[in-house]
Parts: C-alpha cells; sequence; structure tokens
C-alpha cells in the first residue's frame, strides 16, 4: 500500500457497472421494458418542467418552484423554494395555497359575480356593469358624505363613509397607486388585508 | 443505519425492502431476483465490518481544498483496524456465488477470479486501488496477471468492496462540513445515484453511487454539470406514483433517479432504493438521456 498516492475518486464515477449492461449479464429485462412501454402508451409518464418564481402575495417575496406539464403547460405543484434566503422553503399560509389561484381550481372565479345588499343569491354581472356601478355609488357617498372642515372648522378634507382595506395580493407599487386614489377621494380609513 | 444492525437483520431488511418493491412493481420480479443475493451478502458484510474510524491525515494534504472532495484512494484504503486484501478475498467469496446465480453471464469471470485467489496472482488491494483512481491501464495489466477479463473483474471487485467502502465513509462522514454542498460527493467526489426530497422545507439531498454518503445539494442546479438555466432542465414521473421522477438535463444529457420522501413515515432502505426505479431509468434512456453514475442496474439501453 506505500505505493499509493492521494488521488480523488472522481475517476472511479462511471465505472461502478464495470462497463457491463445489465442485459449482458444475463438478467432478463422483458418485463421491465414490457412495463415502460406500457406506461407510455397510457401517456401516464408526465414530463415537467420547474421553474424559479416569487411569490405574488406580499412584498416580502418567498421563493417559488413553480412546475408546470410540460405538454398542457398547466401549473401542476407550487411549492416553497428551499434555496430561496428569504423563506428556506416555507411559506405562510396565504403562499401556501397558491396553487388554488391557478388554472386547476375548478372554483376559481372567472366572472363578475353581485351580490345585491340583502339578498341572498349571486348574480352574473359584466365588468362594464361592475365597475360603472362602483364608479357610481363611490361619487354619490362621496358627494354626500365628503367634509371639507369638521366640527372645530378645521379644514380635513376627507370622506368617512367609506373604508378600503388592501389586498396582500397587490405588490408594493399596486398599493402606492392605490392609495393614493383613496387619498385623493379623502379616504381616512385605510388599512392592508397583509398586516391582519 | 444499517451499521447499529446484525448482519442477519441487516440481510432481513433487504429481503422485506425488495419483497415490498416486488410487490408494488411486479414488473421488476426477474430483476429484484437477480439482485437479492447480491444486496443481502452486501449489507451483510457491511453490518459485520469493525468501525473502520482511522482518522484523516491532517488538514493541508493535496487533494483537499474548497470545493474538493474530503477523502482521496489512500484515505479510503489506510484503515488500521482491517486486513484490507484479506477482507477483499473473503468479501469475494461471499459475493462471487450469488454473482453466478443472478447474472449467469458472470459464471466464467466468478470461476476465473477464484483460480486467481487461489493461485495468489490477484493482487486485491492494489487492483481496487487501480479501479477507484481509475487507472485503466493499470487494471487491465493486474487483470491480466490474474488470468481474469477485465471488465468482469471491476464488476465482482467493486461489488465486493461496495460495504467496505460505505462503511469506511460512514466513519469519516463526520468531518464533512454541514451545508450545502454541490453535485459530487462531497466525501469521495462521485456523482450521486439518486437524489431525495425530504422535510418541510423540501430540500434535495443527493446519495453517492460510490461510497452512499448523503448530503445535501440545490433543487434548481443539475448535479451533473451545474446548469442553472431551468429551461435546459425538466423531469418527469409515472400518473399515480409521483413520489419517484426523474430529473434531466439538456446541457449535459444526464439524467438522476430521485424519491419525494415527504409525508413518509420512515426512509427507504437505500440499498435497495435505486433498483425500485429502473422503469424509470429505462424511460429515461429511451428518451436519450444518460445516467449521471453508472450502476450495476441502470446499464439498459
Amino acid at each position: 500500500m506505500s505505493k499509493i498516492t492521494r488521488r480523488e475518486f472522481m475517476a472511479a464515477t462511471g465505472m461502478l457497472a464495470g462497463g457491463l449492461a445489465l442485459s449482458s449479464l444475463g438478467v432478463p429485462l422483458g418485463a421491465v421494458q414490457a412495463y415502460a412501454g406500457e406506461l407510455s402508451k397510457a401517456e401516464r409518464v408526465k414530463m415537467a418542467q420547474t421553474f424559479i418564481s416569487t411569490c405574488d402575495f406580499c412584498s416580502v417575496s418567498c421563493g417559488l418552484l413553480i412546475s408546470s406539464d410540460a405538454k398542457t403547460k398547466k401549473v401542476i405543484n407550487i411549492e416553497g423554494d428551499p434555496e430561496h434566503p428569504i423563506n428556506e422553503g416555507a411559506l405562510c399560509a396565504k403562499g401556501a395555497s397558491i396553487f388554488q389561484e391557478s388554472t386547476n381550481n375548478p372554483d376559481r372565479l372567472k366572472k363578475v359575480l353581485y351580490r345585491a345588499p340583502y339578498s341572498t343569491k349571486w348574480e352574473t354581472k359584466t365588468w362594464d356593469w361592475a365597475l360603472d356601478t362602483i364608479a357610481k355609488r363611490i361619487k354619490a357617498v362621496r358627494d354626500k358624505d365628503f367634509m371639507t372642515t369638521n366640527a372645530k372648522g378645521q379644514v380635513v378634507n376627507r370622506l368617512e363613509s367609506i373604508a378600503h382595506i388592501g389586498s396582500s395580493k397587490m405588490d408594493n407599487e399596486e398599493c402606492w397607486l392605490v392609495s393614493a386614489m383613496l387619498r385623493s377621494l379623502g379616504l381616512v380609513n385605510i388599512d392592508h388585508q397583509a398586516r391582519v | 443505519m444499517s451499521a447499529a444492525l446484525t448482519p442477519d437483520q441487516a440481510a432481513s431488511q433487504v429481503d422485506q425492502a425488495l419483497d415490498r418493491l416486488q410487490t408494488r412493481t411486479p414488473a421488476l420480479a426477474q430483476v429484484v431476483s437477480a439482485f437479492r443475493g447480491l444486496l443481502r451478502v452486501q449489507a451483510e458484510i457491511k453490518a459485520g465490518l469493525p468501525a473502520l474510524d482511522r482518522p484523516l491525515p491532517a488538514p493541508g494534504d493535496a487533494g483537499r481544498g474548497p470545493g474538493r472532495p474530503l477523502a482521496g484512494v489512500a484515505d479510503f484504503l489506510a484503515v488500521e483496524d482491517l486486513d484490507l486484501p484479506q477482507h477483499l478475498s473473503q468479501a469475494l467469496g461471499r459475493i462471487l456465488p450469488e454473482l453466478e446465480r443472478g447474472f449467469p453471464a458472470l459464471a466464467p469471470v466468478a470461476e476465473a477470479i477464484r483460480s486467481a485467489l487461489t493461485a495468489g496472482t490477484l493482487a486485491l488491494a492494489a487492483t481496487l486501488d487501480a479501479l477507484l483512481g481509475g487507472d485503466r491501464a493499470r487494471l487491465e495489466a493486474l487483470a491480466a496477471q490474474a488470468g481474469v477479463d477485465a471488465p468482469g473483474l471491476e464488476f465482482a471487485l467493486l461489488q465486493a468492496a461496495k460495504p467496505f467502502l460505505e462503511r469506511r465513509a460512514q466513519a469519516l462522514a463526520g468531518r464533512l462540513a454541514k451545508g450545502e454542498h454541490g453535485g459530487n460527493c462531497p466525501l469521495c467526489g462521485s456523482l450521486p445515484e439518486l437524489s431525495y426530497i425530504q422535510g418541510t422545507a423540501g430540500q434535495r439531498w443527493l446519495r453517492c453511487s460510490l461510497c452512499a454518503t448523503h448530503w445535501r445539494s440545490s433543487r434548481t442546479a443539475c448535479p451533473v454539470c451545474g446548469n442553472e438555466e431551468q429551461a435546459k432542465m425538466g423531469f418527469f414521473f409515472v400518473e399515480g406514483q409521483e413520489n419517484q421522477r426523474v430529473d434531466h438535463c439538456s446541457v449535459c444529457g444526464k439524467y438522476l433517479v430521485g424519491l419525494d420522501l415527504r409525508g413518509q413515515d420512515q426512509d427507504p432502505v437505500w440499498a435497495t432504493a435505486g433498483l425500485g426505479m429502473i422503469h424509470l431509468d429505462l424511460l429515461a434512456q429511451q428518451k436519450g438521456f444518460s445516467p449521471a453514475a453508472a450502476l450495476p442496474w441502470n446499464r439498459l439501453v
């Protein structure tokens, strides 16, 4: 053993089978080949890809690994990225449920649903109707309740009868835009769901 | 861990794992039957080995450093509590009958090795050293001197030495730095035989094809070439068997079988885990990929 010099094991990689194919060793492979063929024929072999992405729920921006079916392009799995320095694979309840927002969710909303005050039923509406109605109602409330001064006569220019709860779906830039719009209407009751 | 098992318990554990594997995928029955004896005996030999915990030479030796494997050939083979040539001879004595039973084409090789051992013409430690060091010319010369077919000798000797290498790796693995390593074994430098995802964070771990060391590696990089471009990598799985998968890379053309152990109560019996996925090996090779590391059961096409 004295002549042995320190070498790395890299060279052994690839030699573990001694260069011998299993079939050449006398092992019958017919059943395995037939099984693999059946799996392919039945289209049970699903090709997929994983992409690195970022959770869009909040500005923490946790890392995600999003896998999609290579054929249908549909998302088949979303999980935290274990190598991401912020979340190290973990996700909050909202991030962990992000898969439910994908097109695989049969309950995902695809149309505007409206429930009138005191109604127990949802009605399908168009986007035009929804946006016009929201604008009209906001304007009506603002016209009615906008306060230029408070009880002491101090200038306040505010609207207390409308509140806004922001969505943790919004990113920082969207939050700024919405906040600016709400301030322009005079809203002071502004909160954010991510804080809840 | 198998080190805590008696030889009988280790063999029984392998047997039970192979039974489960065969029940789960009956198409693998013939392959399982071919490997059963070999894997059983390897488990027995490994469980019967002493600690092999002679420390490595002091840090600073050539061969070690950032990004380099911790141990070299000399580190693995320099053991104080085992007569290595004698051990290899005894291990071959137990392995050869199983090779003859499971792999009929190896019968002439097994007979030639027996004759060489009897005649004293097979230098086992030197042959293993040449094999591990990748010194093919020396290996072929030693095989010719012993009158044994070189590829057959490689196969048989590696199978006989594998329990020793794995046991020795267990003794050395405590010196590995914690954390993430690349695609090559941080202990011996070999490529992985399989990957597995485990824990709530979904970390990927790799198992060495040579010394069976386990190490943490990136989920998003190819373990063979280090490619991180996701569009050039992919994976596939069989519908209904989502806990098994094959990751592949179009940059290097290699693939690696893997397990998702999340939600599993216990680890698999590692010695049999790769064998249970040879239908995935076959599918990957039919798609034009080659295995990250060649194993006795994954040279299929």
